[in-house]
C-alpha cells in the first residue's frame, strides 16, 4: 500500500511549484471573508458561475442574490440532506484496520483513493463498513460490512502520472461491493450518492464539507468555516480539516450538496525545492507527525475529472451497466443546465462584475477580463465527435421488415444502432407501429431524419428531441409577455398570473355561479357549470370504482399536498421521467431553472381532491373523491415546461393501455408530431378515452388533441364564455371550466424557504381536461353493461363516448360560436344519454388523410418544432438578455428546413435564426401558419 | 381396486381439433393417432399429438376422479401447427384445419371458441357417461352433503368424476383474435362462466404458454419445450413484455374469488414467478376485503419444482442473464445453473437434476399453497420434472438451457446476472445409457423435496401434512412429453409399485434440505411402511378425493 508520506511527497512534488497560486486564492478568500470584495470575484470562470447559479433555480438576480449575499446563510434542508449523504460513506477495513474512507456512487459501486486500493487483487482483504458513527447518545450504531467485488465493476487511476495513459494521476478507484453484507444486510439501505460531472457545483469561496472517517474514526464531519478556494487542472484545493485516514472521503458542497471532489490528500507548504515543511520552517520527514506540518490546504479530486475518466474509460462489457449507472446524473444534469441556460450569454451585470473583481485581483494567473462565450455544458460522454441521436420513426411490425430495416441501419451506422418498438406491449404485428431508434453519428440529425425517410421501409421519421410542453401559464411565469404575444396577434387580453379572490369575485360578480354564493359554493363553480353537483347526487349513480374504471393522470406526478392526499395511487404509479425511480411518480418539486412544480397536483387535485383539509381557504373538491376512486400519476415530465421525450410519453401510453386503464387526462399538449398522432390513433383503436387539453395561448389546437382519436377539451370561465387563453378550432370536442379553477399550489417564499400548501384561481386548459376525464369514468360506469359488448371493442368504445359528450353538451352559453365544440360539459345530461348504437359509429379516422398529414409533417416538423418550442420558451420561460432562448442543443436549423422557411416567409424575410431574433408575435404567428398548413393537409 | 386422482389433463381437447383422416369426424371411442410421417414427427418431438387420457384411456385406466382442463387453441399454436419445421404438414396431421384456421384469421375471439369447447363437451356428455361412465362434477349437483355422503357418492358404481378447469386466461378475451382491440372486460365474461348452471369450473389459470396481445393479465413463464419449440417455433411463446399483475389480470382474480356462489381456484401454473409473487400479495390484499375468500386455496395444478428458494436464487445469483432488442422487441434470457437435487445408485449415469426454469415452483411457494389448504399436482412431463436429453442425462453443463423472461421483470430480478460466455463450459462426460426409473426418482425427489419444505417451515398438527398438499397434475394431453413408464394415463396404475421402491431412495438421496426427512423410520433405521403406504395412497388418490369434496362443498368444508 502507498504510504501517507508517499502521497503527501507526491502533492507536493507535483504542486510545489504552484504554490503561490494557492495562497493567493487563500489571500482573497480572506478578503470575502472580511466582506471586503464579493463573493463571486473569487471565481474567474465565467461559465462555473453561470451553471452554478443555474443550478439555483432561480431568475437570475435573485439566483445570484441567493450565492453571492446568502452564502452564510444555508437553507435546514441542506443538514437534512448532509445527513442522507453521509450514509453512503464508509471506513474500508484492511483484515480489520481502518486504511482508508469510500463512498457509495452507484447502489452497489464506492469511490475510494488509489492510495487506499490499488489492485483488484488487493480488494479481496478489504472490507467496506458502513454505519460506522456514534448515535444521538454517542453510542456507536450497529455497522454493517460489505466485501468488495471487482469483478463486478473495477477502474483505477495511479496516484502518479503515467506518460501515455490518459486519466492516469487521478487517484481514484470504482470497485463493485457485494449487495448482502457480511451479516446478511442490505446494501440497499445505504443509499448511495449520484456523481454529477458537469461544472457548477461550487463556485470558489462557497463552503465545502469533507464527511470522513478520520484515522478510523466513527463517521466525522467538519462543521468549520471551510471554502474552496483554489485549483488545479485536476485538483481543487479547500481548507478543511483532515486526518489520514480521510483519505477517499466525500466532499460536498455546501450551496448545492453536490460531491464536488473526492478527498486526496493535504496540501503541504514547500521549500524551493518542493519538500514539505513543518510549521516551523524545517524540513519535514517520513516521522513527522502530520500536526506539526505546515498545511497550505486540502486538496480533492475533481469529481468532473473522475467522470470523465469513467466515460472514456476502456471497460470488459459486463461493466457497461455500471459504466451506464455511474453517468446516468451526469446526462441528466447536462440536459437541465442545457435547458436552463439555453441560448443564454452571460448576463451584462454578471460580467461587469466579474470584470471588475478581475481588475482587482492582481494574481499570478491570468483572469478572464471578458466574457467568454457561453459553452455548451461539456458533458464527458459527450466528448467523443460522434453523438447519440434519438429518432422516432414509423414501419410495418413484421419480422421480415424489422430484419431489413436492421441491416440497412448496421450498414448506415455501424454496431450500436439500437432499434425498438415505442409501444411494444400494444404493438400489432403487421401493423404500422413506432419505433425508437438510436444511433450515433456525426450530423445534422434534422438532416438526417429527412435522410431516413428515403428508406422504403421507414414511413416517417423524426428526431426525437426535447419539446416544450404546452401547459397552464397561469402560476407560471412572465405575464408581462404573454400579454404582448396574444396583444399583438389580435387576441383578448389574457389574465395570467395568480388570481386573489377579490379580483375573482369583482371579475365574476355577474356569474350564476358566484353570485350570492358562499366561499365554499363559489371555489367549487367548475361543478356547478358541469353539472357535476346535480349528478353525483342522483339515486342510481353508478360509481366508476365499483365497475372497475380507472383514470390516469400523465404528467408531472404527485406531490404531498395534504389537498390531494390519499387521491393518488401508490401502487400503480409509474415514473418515466428518472428511470432509477420507475416505481414512484413523486413530483419532487425540485426548484430548477424553468421549473414549476406540482402541476400534477393542481391538474389532479380536480379529480381526487379531498373534501376538508386544514389548510386555510379550503375548497373545492375533486369530481371522483366521493366515488372513492383513485387516480394513478403517470409521471412523464419532470416540469410543465419540457418533455424530453417523446419516447417516454410513448411509454406511458403503452402501460396504460396494457394495464387495461379506461380514461386518460392529460393537462399538456405538443406540437403536431408523427410521434403524437400514432399514439393518438393507437389509444382510439384500443378503446382508450385519451382526454386531452386543448391548448393554450397559443390558440390552435395541440397535440395530441388536435388529432382525431383524441377527446379534445377547451376552457371556459364562470361566466361561461370562453378563456381568452384557450386554443379552438375544429379538432375540439368539448368545453369545460379552465378559467379561474380554484386548485391548490405550493406557495414559494422568496429565499427558498420550505413551500407552503395554499390554494389559487387558476387558468388553462389544464384544469378543463379533468372534468371530461372524470365524466367518462363516470359515463362508462353509467353503461358498462351495453358498452361491454364485443361490438364496440376498440375504437368504438371511444367514439360512443365522444358522440354521448357531443349530444349532451349545454349549448347555452357565451361561447364563440365557432372552435369549442358542442359546448359546456353537461354531466347530468351526459349520463342520461346512451351510447349510440355500435353500427352508428363512425371512425374518426375516416376524413383524415394521414398519408398526406405524414408526408406534409416530414418535411415541416424541424420549422413546426423549431417555432413551437421557440413560441414557448417565450410564452413559458424567461427571457435572458435579449435573446429569447430557442433549446439549447439545437444545432441550429438544417439547410433544407432554412430553404423551406425561406419559401414560406419571404417576405421581410428574417430566419429564426437570425442576429436579430425574429419577434416573439412573427413567431407566433408563423406557428400559426405552419400548424394550419401541415394540418390542412389531412383534410 | 386402485383409484386415482389426477389434477390436470385434457380429456376431449384432442377430439376437438382433431379429425380421422379418413372419415373426418374422431369418434370419442377413437385415439388421436398419427401414422406415416406424422407418427415419426409424433415420436420426434415426444409424443405430443397422440392421445394420452382420450375416453377410452381414461375408461380403462383407474382413474376415479380428476380435473380436466378446457382452453382454446392460442394464435401461436394455430399459426405454426401446420408448418412444423418449415414444412406445411396440415394435409399430415390429424388436425381439424378449421379450428386452426379461424384463430389464425381472427375470426373468432378465444371467449368464442372456449364457449364451443364447452358445448362440445357438454354435447357429449350423455355418451361420456354412458360409454365410458365419466361423469362430470357439478358443485350444485352435491348441494347440502355431508362430506361423507359426498364420498360414498363419487364412489359408487365406478363412475369416473371430472370437474373442469379453464386453462390460460385468453379464453376470456371476447375479441377478435389478433385483430388489435383489447379485451377490456375479461371479468364480466368470467361471471358469465360463473353463472352458468349447466357447467362448473373449479379453477383458473391466469396465463398458458403463448404471449396474448389483446388479453394482459399477467406475465407467463416460459414453458414450451425445446422439441415443441422447434415444432411451433414463435416468438410468442417467448415471455418479452408486462410486469406482474395488470389491473386487468387483478380484476379476473377478484372475480374469479369473489363470486358468491361459485367461486374459481386461481392456479398459479404458468405465471411467470414475477407474476406469482403478486398474486400472493394480491391476494393478501384481497382477503382484507373479503374475508370469505380466505377459505379458498391456492392451486398448482401440473408443476414441478426448482428445489431452491427464491431468496437464495436472487441473491446468490443462480443463473446468468442477457438481454438484446429482436425485431424491435428488448428480450432478456435467463440461464439458470443447474441444480442437483439427488442421484440414483446407477453408477455411470447417476446425478438428477431438477428444472430450474421458473415455470416451476420455489420453496417459498410451496410453503405459501401448503398454508392455504392448496394442492400441487405434480407434472408428469418429464421436462418439467428436470429430465433432458435422455441420453446424456446426468452430465451437465454449468447452465441449463436459457428462459426467456419479460424484460420488465428481468430488470427487476436478474438484471446482476452473468454475462454469457463469461465461463468456459465444462466438459461434456462421456455418454451414459438411460434407465426409465430415473424419470420416477425425479418425481419421488419432487414429492419428498416438498414433504421436506413442509415440515421444515411450517407447523403441522396431528392428521395433518405436507403429504396432504401434493398430487398428480398428469398434463395428459396438453402437448407434453410424459416421463417413461407413464405415457398414458392407463399406465399411471404403475406408479404406487414404483413410488414404494423409490421414494425410499428420493428420501436418502435427495440433496437439499438433508437434515429433515419426509418419510417416517422405524427404530431400527428401516421406513415405516404404514406411513410410506398412507402417502403414496394420499398422493395418488386420498389428497385430491378430500380436494374434490371440498371443492363440492363449495370449499366451507375443510378435512
Amino acid at each position: 500500500m502507498i504510504t501517507h508520506w508517499e502521497v503527501i511527497q507526491e502533492v507536493a512534488c507535483r504542486y510545489g511549484s504552484k504554490e503561490p497560486k494557492f495562497e493567493e486564492g487563500a489571500r482573497k478568500l480572506a478578503l470575502v471573508k472580511e466582506g471586503k470584495i464579493p463573493l463571486v470575484s473569487m471565481e474567474d470562470d465565467l461559465t462555473r458561475v453561470q451553471y452554478r447559479i443555474a443550478r439555483e433555480g432561480e431568475s437570475m438576480p435573485q439566483a445570484l442574490e441567493r450565492v453571492m449575499e446568502h452564502a452564510n446563510f444555508q437553507d435546514k434542508f441542506v443538514l437534512d440532506k448532509l445527513s442522507e449523504m453521509a450514509r453512503a460513506v464508509c471506513r474500508l477495513l484492511h483484515k480489520g484496520n481502518p486504511v482508508g474512507t469510500g463512498f457509495l456512487v452507484a447502489e452497489d459501486i464506492l469511490l475510494t483513493n488509489h492510495h487506499v486500493l490499488e489492485t483488484a487483487a488487493a480488494a479481496k482483504d478489504l472490507l467496506a463498513e458502513f454505519n460506522y458513527e456514534l448515535d444521538a447518545n454517542q453510542v456507536p450504531k450497529d455497522s454493517a460490512c460489505f466485501r468488495l467485488n471487482p469483478g463486478k465493476f473495477f477502474l483505477t487511476s495511479t496516484l502518479t502520472e503515467q506518460a501515455g495513459e490518459p486519466h492516469s494521476g487521478l487517484d481514484f478507484t470504482l470497485i463493485g461491493v457485494e449487495r448482502t453484507g457480511e451479516a446478511g444486510e442490505n446494501l440497499s439501505s445505504f443509499p448511495p450518492v449520484f456523481l454529477d460531472g458537469n461544472l457548477g457545483k461550487i463556485i470558489k469561496g462557497e463552503g465545502c464539507v469533507i464527511i470522513q472517517h478520520p484515522k478510523g474514526l466513527p463517521k466525522k464531519i467538519v462543521l468549520k468555516d471551510i471554502a474552496f478556494f483554489s485549483e488545479t487542472g485536476t485538483r481543487l484545493v479547500y481548507e478543511s480539516d483532515t486526518l489520514p485516514g480521510s483519505s477517499g472521503s466525500m466532499v460536498v458542497g455546501l450551496g448545492t450538496c453536490e460531491v464536488i471532489a473526492l478527498h486526496h490528500s493535504g496540501l503541504p507548504r514547500t521549500d524551493s525545492q518542493n519538500r514539505v515543511l513543518t510549521k516551523t520552517g524545517a524540513v519535514a520527514s517520513p516521522t513527522t507527525p502530520d500536526g506539526e506540518i505546515a498545511w497550505l490546504g486540502n486538496e480533492g479530486i475533481k469529481i468532473s475529472r473522475i467522470v470523465k475518466a469513467v466515460a472514456e474509460a476502456v471497460l470488459p462489457p459486463t461493466m457497461e451497466n455500471g459504466r451506464k449507472t455511474l453517468l446516468t446524473k451526469t446526462q441528466a444534469v447536462a440536459q437541465e443546465i442545457r435547458k436552463a441556460t439555453a441560448g443564454s450569454s452571460p448576463s451584462p451585470a454578471l460580467a461587469s462584475l466579474l470584470v471588475s473583481s478581475g481588475n482587482a485581483s492582481d494574481s499570478s494567473f491570468t483572469p478572464k477580463t471578458t466574457a467568454p462565450e457561453p459553452k455548451a455544458p461539456t458533458s464527458p460522454e459527450t466528448t467523443p465527435s460522434r453523438k447519440t441521436a434519438d429518432f422516432l420513426i414509423s414501419a410495418l411490425n413484421k419480422p421480415e421488415t424489422i430484419e431489413q430495416l436492421e441491416a440497412f441501419l448496421l450498414q448506415r451506422y455501424g454496431a450500436g444502432v439500437v432499434l425498438q418498438l415505442s409501444m411494444p406491449a400494444s404493438a400489432t404485428e403487421g401493423e404500422v407501429e413506432l419505433f425508437h431508434l438510436q444511433v450515433s453519428f456525426q450530423d445534422n440529425p434534422q438532416e438526417e431524419a429527412q435522410k431516413l425517410v428515403s428508406f422504403p421501409q421507414i414511413l416517417t421519421a423524426e428526431v426525437d428531441m426535447p419539446l416544450r410542453l404546452n401547459a397552464d401559464p397561469n402560476l407560471v411565469l412572465g405575464s408581462g409577455e404573454t400579454s404582448s404575444v396574444l396583444e399583438s396577434t389580435g387576441s383578448k387580453t389574457l389574465k395570467s398570473d395568480t388570481v386573489e379572490e377579490a379580483d375573482f369575485l369583482k371579475a365574476n360578480r355577474q356569474s350564476d355561479y358566484v353570485k350570492d354564493k358562499t366561499p365554499l359554493e363559489f371555489r367549487k363553480w367548475n361543478w356547478a357549470a358541469t353539472g357535476f353537483d346535480q349528478a353525483l347526487t342522483a339515486q342510481n349513480l353508478r360509481l366508476p370504482v365499483e365497475k372497475g374504471i380507472r383514470v390516469v393522470q400523465f404528467d408531472t406526478g404527485y406531490s404531498r399536498h395534504r389537498k390531494v392526499q390519499g387521491g393518488f395511487d401508490f401502487e400503480l404509479d409509474v415514473n418515466f421521467v428518472e428511470a432509477s425511480r420507475e416505481t414512484d411518480a413523486l413530483d419532487q418539486l425540485t426548484q430548477g431553472f424553468g421549473k414549476f412544480p406540482g402541476h400534477g397536483t393542481r391538474t389532479g387535485s380536480l379529480l381526487i381532491g379531498r373534501e376538508n383539509t386544514l389548510i386555510p381557504q379550503e375548497g373545492n373538491v375533486g369530481l371522483l373523491t366521493r366515488s372513492g376512486a383513485k387516480l394513478v400519476p403517470y409521471r412523464i415530465a419532470d416540469s410543465v415546461i419540457i418533455l424530453d421525450r417523446q419516447q417516454q410519453l410513448a411509454a406511458a401510453l403503452d402501460r396504460a393501455i396494457s394495464q387495461g386503464f379506461d380514461v386518460i387526462t392529460m393537462s399538456m399538449g405538443l406540437p403536431p408530431t408523427t410521434g403524437t398522432a400514432q399514439m393518438a390513433k393507437k389509444a382510439y383503436d384500443k378503446g382508450v378515452i385519451w382526454c386531452c387539453a386543448a391548448g393554450n395561448v397559443v390558440q390552435a389546437v395541440v397535440a395530441p388533441a388536435v388529432f382525431p382519436g383524441a377527446i379534445s377539451v377547451a376552457a371556459s370561465n364562470p361566466l361561461d364564455r370562453d378563456w381568452a387563453g384557450s386554443s379552438r378550432g375544429d379538432r375540439v370536442d368539448i368545453t369545460a371550466p379552465g378559467e379561474a379553477v380554484y386548485v391548490p399550489i405550493w406557495k414559494e417564499n422568496r429565499l427558498g424557504d420550505p413551500l407552503q400548501e395554499a390554494f389559487a384561481y387558476g387558468n388553462g386548459t389544464s384544469y378543463a381536461t379533468p372534468h371530461v376525464a372524470a365524466a367518462a369514468a363516470y359515463w362508462l360506469a353509467a353503461y358498462q353493461d351495453t358498452l361491454n359488448s364485443p361490438a364496440y371493442a376498440g375504437w368504438r368504445r371511444v367514439e360512443a363516448f365522444r358522440q354521448a359528450l357531443k349530444s349532451s353538451a349545454r349549448r347555452k352559453n357565451r361561447l364563440p360560436r365557432k372552435g369549442f365544440g358542442a359546448g359546456i360539459l353537461d354531466m347530468e345530461t351526459l349520463l342520461a344519454t346512451q351510447p349510440l348504437p355500435p353500427e352508428e359509429l363512425e371512425y374518426a379516422y375516416n376524413s383524415w388523410n394521414e398519408h398526406a398529414f405524414f408526408a406534409s409533417l416530414q418535411g415541416y416538423q424541424e420549422l413546426v418544432k423549431t417555432y413551437w418550442n421557440r413560441v414557448h420558451g417565450w410564452i413559458f420561460g424567461v427571457r435572458r438578455g435579449n435573446q429569447e432562448a430557442l433549446m439549447g442543443e439545437e444545432a441550429g436549423l438544417s439547410e433544407f428546413s432554412q430553404e423551406l422557411e425561406k419559401t414560406l416567409f419571404p417576405a421581410g424575410f428574417r430566419s429564426v435564426e437570425s442576429e436579430e431574433a425574429v419577434g416573439a408575435p412573427t413567431s407566433l404567428e408563423r406557428y400559426q401558419f405552419l400548424h394550419e398548413l401541415i394540418l390542412s393537409s389531412a383534410k | 381396486m386402485e383409484k386415482l386422482f389426477d389434477f390436470h389433463f385434457h380429456l376431449l381437447f384432442k377430439h376437438y381439433i382433431g379429425v380421422d383422416l379418413q372419415r373426418g369426424e374422431l369418434d370419442l371411442n377413437e385415439d388421436l393417432k398419427t401414422t406415416g410421417v406424422a407418427n415419426l414427427l409424433n415420436d420426434v418431438l415426444g409424443g405430443p399429438f397422440d392421445s394420452q387420457s382420450s375416453p377410452g384411456k381414461v375408461k380403462n385406466s383407474a382413474l376415479a376422479l380428476g380435473v380436466t382442463g378446457i382452453l382454446s387453441v392460442e394464435h401461436a399454436f394455430a399459426n405454426r401447427i401446420l408448418q412444423v419445421a418449415g414444412v406445411d404438414l396440415s394435409g399430415v396431421l390429424p388436425l381439424k384445419f378449421s379450428i386452426f384456421e379461424q384463430t389464425r384469421r381472427s375470426q373468432v375471439s378465444y371467449y368464442q371458441e372456449f364457449k364451443n369447447q364447452v358445448d362440445f363437451h357438454l354435447k357429449q356428455e350423455a355418451e361420456l357417461k354412458e360409454r365410458y361412465g365419466i361423469r362430470f362434477l357439478k358443485r350444485e349437483d352435491w348441494t347440502g352433503k355431508t362430506p361423507q355422503e359426498i364420498e360414498t357418492g363419487l364412489a359408487a358404481n365406478g363412475t369416473k368424476w371430472l370437474a373442469f378447469s379453464m386453462e390460460g386466461g385468453h379464453n376470456l378475451s371476447d375479441v377478435p383474435i389478433r385483430k388489435g382491440a383489447l379485451s377490456r372486460n375479461p371479468e364480466v365474461q368470467l361471471r358469465e362462466i360463473q353463472d352458468r348452471t349447466d357447467i362448473d369450473f373449479i379453477s383458473l389459470n391466469l396465463c398458458h404458454l403463448s404471449y396474448i396481445p389483446e388479453q394482459p393479465l399477467g406475465g407467463f413463464a416460459q414453458g414450451l419445450n425445446k422439441m415443441s419449440q422447434l415444432a411451433f417455433h414463435s416468438e410468442d411463446f417467448m415471455p418479452k413484455l408486462g410486469l406482474g399483475l395488470t389491473e386487468l389480470g387483478k380484476k379476473v382474480i377478484t372475480q374469479a374469488l369473489t363470486h358468491a356462489a361459485k367461486p374459481i381456484l386461481l392456479d398459479v401454473k404458468h405465471m411467470s414467478l414475477y407474476t406469482r409473487l403478486d398474486f400472493y400479495q394480491y391476494r393478501e390484499k384481497l382477503l382484507v376485503q373479503y374475508p370469505a375468500a380466505e377459505r379458498l386455496p391456492i392451486i398448482s395444478s401440473h408443476t414441478g419444482f426448482t428445489f431452491t428458494t427464491v431468496a437464495d436464487y436472487l441473491e446468490r445469483k443462480q443463473f446468468r442473464s442477457s438481454h438484446s432488442v429482436v425485431a424491435g422487441v428488448p428480450i432478456s434470457l435467463v440461464e439458470p445453473e443447474n441444480r442437483k437435487i439427488g442421484r440414483t445408485n446407477d453408477l455411470i449415469n447417476r446425478g438428477l437434476f431438477a428444472n430450474p426454469w421458473t415455470i416451476n415452483l420455489f420453496d417459498e411457494e410451496i410453503v405459501e399453497i401448503m398454508q392455504s389448504g392448496g394442492m400441487m399436482g405434480i407434472s408428469l412431463d418429464q421436462r418439467i420434472l428436470g429430465a433432458s436429453n435422455p441420453a446424456v442425462d446426468s452430465a451437465r453443463d454449468r447452465y441449463y438451457e436459457g428462459e426467456f423472461v419479460a424484460r420488465a421483470e428481468w430488470e427487476r430480478m436478474f438484471r446482476d446476472g452473468k454475462l454469457p460466455g463469461e465461463e468456459r463450459a465444462e466438459p461434456r462426460k462421456s455418454l451414459t445409457p438411460s434407465k426409465q426409473e430415473r424419470h420416477v426418482m425425479l418425481l419421488c425427489l419432487h414429492l419428498v423435496h416438498a414433504a421436506r419444505v413442509g415440515y421444515a417451515n411450517l407447523n403441522w398438527v396431528e392428521g395433518t401434512s405436507p403429504w396432504n398438499h401434493l398430487c398428480i397434475g398428469s398434463d395428459f394431453d396438453g402437448l407434453i412429453n410424459p416421463i417413461n413408464g407413464c405415457e398414458d394415463v392407463t399406465q399411471l396404475g404403475r406408479l404406487r409399485g414404483q413410488l414404494m421402491v423409490y421414494l425410499p431412495q428420493a428420501d436418502k438421496y435427495l440433496l437439499p434440505n438433508p437434515e429433515v426427512k419426509a418419510l417416517r423410520y422405524n427404530p431400527n433405521g428401516t421406513v415405516n411402511r404404514a406411513f410410506l403406504e398412507q402417502v403414496i395412497q394420499d398422493f395418488l388418490f386420498g389428497n385430491g378425493q378430500r380436494f374434490m369434496i371440498r371443492y363440492l362443498c363449495n370449499w366451507h368444508t375443510v378435512l
